[in-house]
């Protein structure tokens, strides 16, 4: 019994010592083992940093293979490979870290964007979402938003707009409370994307009201009230914008170099638009203008078909037309009975339509008045 | 023949085994603590066992992990030659894996393995790794873990008996802190160490491999050995995928077995330039990873987590795995020192992925991770190559923490196991023993073509007389008498006695019983009375055979009753039964 007993105080003794001497090597080992993974977990970065993604893998893969675990560098060699066309194997890498942490954003938010490049869409919509009620780490805001929009931009590509409309209106109603011009912009500009020029206009206006200093949101704004048809706004929009862009150099105002034309527009259709005339004699007067400048377009027009043996039958009935409207187009007609005003501008508007479709886009006010008829602003 | 020459030096009977044989209480009292011990030194050893692979492998082939670097092809060369030169003169006896030699010291040498033989298995076999041999680090370990078990049990003076029980015991706490899998190391030992279940030995078994993995995982951490991929929903059309990978490993594992079954022996024969053989295994080992496959050098376990994570393309898979092979079979023809678990494993890892790439890129609607299809492969080529199939399905299983891939992992093992089986009858371990001389006992023999007899093989009918025991002794006496007369043969009777049991007694016995009956007290007495307390032991027709021969000591008679019904026999069991049953007839 003395003699096990003894025996096993010097096993005891024995592991202890064996213990001791083994924790000491290994805490040398480790710390020189993390030493070696810092070295290339850094210089695996610096690789992804300067888009050298294969660089970065070899760098992380011999980080990682002195800290497997260092989560940091596995992340960063999962994007590294995804960065340099290793879907599948970028796609597992995510999927594993994901099962530690499935709801962190950042991986559900890369696995979106693999399964988009995968063309798998059901999954990437299904990734953007948990990404987008995952965990992120500070500024989650800022993240869930920019996922969202994310989120919509992929929809919007995937001609799933009314999916992505509401994914818009969401992160729009999110921002409401938010001072950030270059937000609306892109949120109006998804809008747009979307068709949806009221909301994208509200985003503009908030823009302005944002930033009133910015070119951009000017422009944009006085874009979309042009396109809407309201010309008021747009001259005052687009003449701000103007002003502010020739005030700020560096302003990145008028982007598709058309500003100044769509202002011209502007201001030629608030004087054409019979609409818009302050009293009613001024409208007739206008009306009267158009109505000339829209013979003279059609007298044109056959002219210029008179080389083809028969007129066509569209433009043979607004002949027609015209003969028989000689009447009521007067200026005491049209005083008289205001349906002859609603009869003139029907005739206006459809010869601007027939004439554009037959001899061509039209020039000076006929354009004008065509944007008109198109926009129904003459009936 | 190093095993054969690892002959325990000790005399045939020391004090201690005295002593135990005096005291045998004390073995089973310290048994279950050593038990513990073992287990914690040996996972301290295997810790630090790695720990100079990793430094070693920094060290020697430097932190890059690229091709096309001279110290590739001229490390582990150089490793080659002090491997051979200290395998001559210093440690004789580490060539190998370790398997075989832990088998051998078992049932050659009582369990004995020298402190130098671990020793050596400890630096040589971490230079050779480290250097680049394509070989690995558990078979090692288990034969570390069963030279600490042999070097305590013989210190602590432990009888004989004892000595060969502790080497598994070892073993497996060795190959359990190497593995970091408990389950897979206890079920190895058991299938390839043992060969049997034995519920004492078990006992210490699991204490040994748990303490160790305990040691291990305060270490490294409780992650698995690799870190395992996703493990997606199987669709059933994918086992007819995972059918082929057996298929697939099934013949890898073959032309494995075949090309180490080849190599080996010649290589051995060359007796003149055996110095320089580890040398040159590893020129070429080494030229393999400077022209392109760095990755089928040492270990191999940063691939392997590579191809689970899906990141090597279809050729590379293969070439990986065609190479892999070509290295270890140089490696460890050449009598460099490592094992063979961590090859058979990238192996397997290889072709399950590139099974997994080809049916991805082919159909895609089937959802199967790459990663699950190296798992299973891992599993396939453990179940084919080294034909331990039990272990390969709970290693997958262990290893990966997901039950969802059992049903893969079990019909590709089978497969794998099968094709293997049919074409290559010797399984590797057990063909190694043959070229190196030695005939251990074939544990898959031991395994599957066991025969136990059992009671029920040599029962024979009831022909002896049977009396009620409540029977009067006046009234015994007679029909005794009348039985014997009539059966004149007949030695012994059966005497059913009031709760079931029964008594089976000697024809002497009840005559003496007779003659010593008073007339005029005794005749009233019951039968069982006068036998006493003591009864037959209730014995069952499926119980073993051999358990049946001490009791003949005793009883002329061993009545084998009915489990379904007590009391009722089903016939009786003679010692003449028994051995004739033994003799064949």
């Amino acid at each position: 019994m003395m003699r096990d007993g003894a025996a096993f105080l010097i096993l005891t003794a024995f592991t202890g010592i064996l213990f001791a001497v083994t924790l000491f090597l290994f805490r040398s080992f480790s710390s020189h083992r993390d030493d070696l993974a810092e070295e290339a977990g850094n210089a695996g970065k610096a690789a992804l940093a300067q888009h050298r993604p294969h660089d970065a893998i070899a760098s992380l893969r011999e980080a990682l293979s002195y800290a497997p675990n260092d989560r940091k560098n596995q992340l960063l060699l999962a994007q590294a490979l995804g960065e340099d066309g290793h879907i599948e194997e970028a796609n597992n890498y995510f999927l594993n870290l994901r099962e530690a942490e499935p709801g962190d954003g950042f991986i559900n938010l890369q696995l979106a964007r693999l399964a988009r490049q995968r063309r798998q869409k059901q999954e990437a919509v299904d990734f953007y979402r948990a990404s987008i009620f995952g965990d992120w780490k500070g500024e989650g805001d800022v993240h869930r938003r920019a996922v969202r929009l994310e989120l919509a931009d992929y929809l919007i590509d995937q001609k799933d707009v009314q999916e992505a409309q509401s994914e818009l209106t969401i992160v729009a109603s999110n921002a409401r409370s938010i001072a950030d011009a270059g937000l609306d912009l892109t949120l109006g500009d998804a809008f747009l994307r979307v068709s949806d020029s009221a909301n994208a206009l509200k985003l503009y206006q908030k823009a302005m009201t944002d930033d009133p200093r910015d070119p951009l949101a000017y422009e944009k704004a006085g874009r979309v009230a042009y396109r809407l048809g309201d010309y008021a706004h747009a001259r005052d929009w687009l003449e701000h914008g103007l002003r502010e862009s020739a005030g700020n150099p560096g302003s990145a105002a008028d982007p598709e170099g058309d500003t100044a034309t769509l202002l011209k527009n502007s201001e030629r259709l608030l004087l054409l638009s019979p609409g818009l005339a302050p009293s009613r004699a001024d409208r007739i007067a206008r009306e009267l203008r158009n109505r000339a400048t829209s013979k003279q377009r059609l007298d044109a027009c056959i002219k210029q078909d008179a080389a083809s043996e028969q007129i066509p039958a569209a433009m043979q009935a607004l002949v027609a037309r015209w003969t028989a409207a000689a009447r009521t187009t007067t200026r005491e007609a049209l005083l008289r009975d205001a349906t002859n005003e609603d009869e003139l501008n029907g005739l206006i508007s459809d010869t601007e339509t027939v004439t554009a479709q037959i001899c061509g886009p039209p020039q000076g006010d006929d354009a004008m008045l065509l944007i008109l008829a198109q926009r129904n602003s003459l009936r | 023949m190093e095993v054969a020459a690892q002959i325990d030096p000790r005399p045939t009977k020391t004090t201690a085994e005295l002593a135990a044989e005096i005291s045998p209480a004390r073995e089973e009292r310290i048994f279950l603590l050593l038990s513990i011990f073992i287990g914690i030194i040996s996972g301290l050893l295997v810790v630090s066992f790695r720990m100079a692979i990793d430094w070693l492998q920094v060290l020697l082939l430097g932190t890059e992990n690229g091709p096309h670097r001279l110290r590739l092809v001229f490390v582990p060369a150089a490793a080659g030659l002090a491997i051979a030169l200290l395998t001559k003169y210093v440690f004789p006896q580490v060539r190998g894996s370790g398997v075989n030699q832990t088998k051998a010291a078992l049932y050659i040498s009582n369990g004995y393995i020298s402190i130098r033989t671990v020793i050596g298995k400890f630096l040589l076999s971490s230079l050779a790794i480290g250097s680049g041999h394509s070989l690995g680090p558990e078979d090692p370990s288990l034969q570390i873990g069963a030279g600490v078990a042999s070097l305590i049990s013989r210190k602590m003076g432990l009888s004989r008996e004892k000595l060969r029980i502790f080497a598994p015991v070892g073993a497996a706490a060795g190959l359990a802190a190497a593995f970091n899998a408990p389950i897979s190391a206890i079920l190895f030992v058991i299938e390839e160490v043992i060969g049997q279940w034995s519920a004492g030995v078990l006992g210490s078994i699991v204490l040994s491999a748990v303490a160790s993995v305990v040691v291990a995982r305060s270490f490294w951490g409780s992650e698995p050995m690799f870190r395992i991929p996703v493990v997606t929903e199987l669709d059933s059309r994918e086992l007819l995928a995972y059918a082929v990978l057996g298929l697939v490993g099934g013949v890898a594992s073959l032309v494995f077995a075949k090309a180490l079954g080849y190599l080996r022996p010649r290589l051995r024969a060359q007796t003149s330039w055996t110095l320089f053989q580890p040398a040159v295994a590893g020129l070429l080992v080494g030229g393999i990873g400077y022209f392109g496959l760095p990755q089928v050098m040492g270990a191999g376990y940063e691939a392997i987590d590579q191809a689970m994570h899906a990141q090597f393309a279809f050729k590379i898979l293969i070439l990986l795995a065609i190479f892999k092979i070509i290295a270890t079979t140089l490696s460890f023809s050449s009598g460099t020192p490592g094992g063979m678990f961590a090859p058979t494993l990238f192996i397997g890892a290889m072709l399950g992925a590139a099974i997994g790439s080809f049916e991805k890129h082919y159909f895609p609607y089937l959802h199967g991770s790459t990663g699950s299809y190296a798992l299973v492969g891992m599993g396939v080529l453990f179940a084919a190559f080294l034909r331990v199939p039990l272990t390969s399905v709970f290693m997958v299983l262990e290893v990966s923490g997901n039950y969802s891939v059992i049903l893969p992992v079990i019909l590709a093992n089978t497969i794998a196991y099968l094709i293997s089986r049919a074409l290559q009858p010797v399984p590797i371990f057990e063909l190694f023993t043959h070229q190196d001389g030695l005939y251990l006992p074939s544990m898959e023999e031991e395994r599957e073509e066991r025969h136990d007899l059992h009671f029920e093989d040599a029962l024979g009918p009831i022909n002896a007389p049977v009396f009620k025991g409540s029977e009067t002794l006046g009234d015994a006496r007679k029909s005794v008498l009348d039985a014997f007369e009539k059966t004149p043969g007949a030695t012994a009777a059966l005497i059913q006695c009031k709760d079931g049991a029964w008594y089976a007694a000697t024809r002497q016995e009840l005559e003496t019983i007779f003659s010593a009956m008073n007339e005029e007290t005794d005749t009233k007495q019951a039968l069982e009375e006068r036998l006493g307390k003591e009864r037959t032991p209730t014995m069952y027709p499926d119980q073993a055979l051999a358990t049946a021969l001490p009791f003949f000591r005793r009883w002329p008679l061993i009545p084998i009753s009915n489990r379904a019904m007590r009391g009722a026999l089903e016939g009786v069991l003679s010692q003449a039964d028994v051995i004739r049953r033994y003799q064949g007839n």
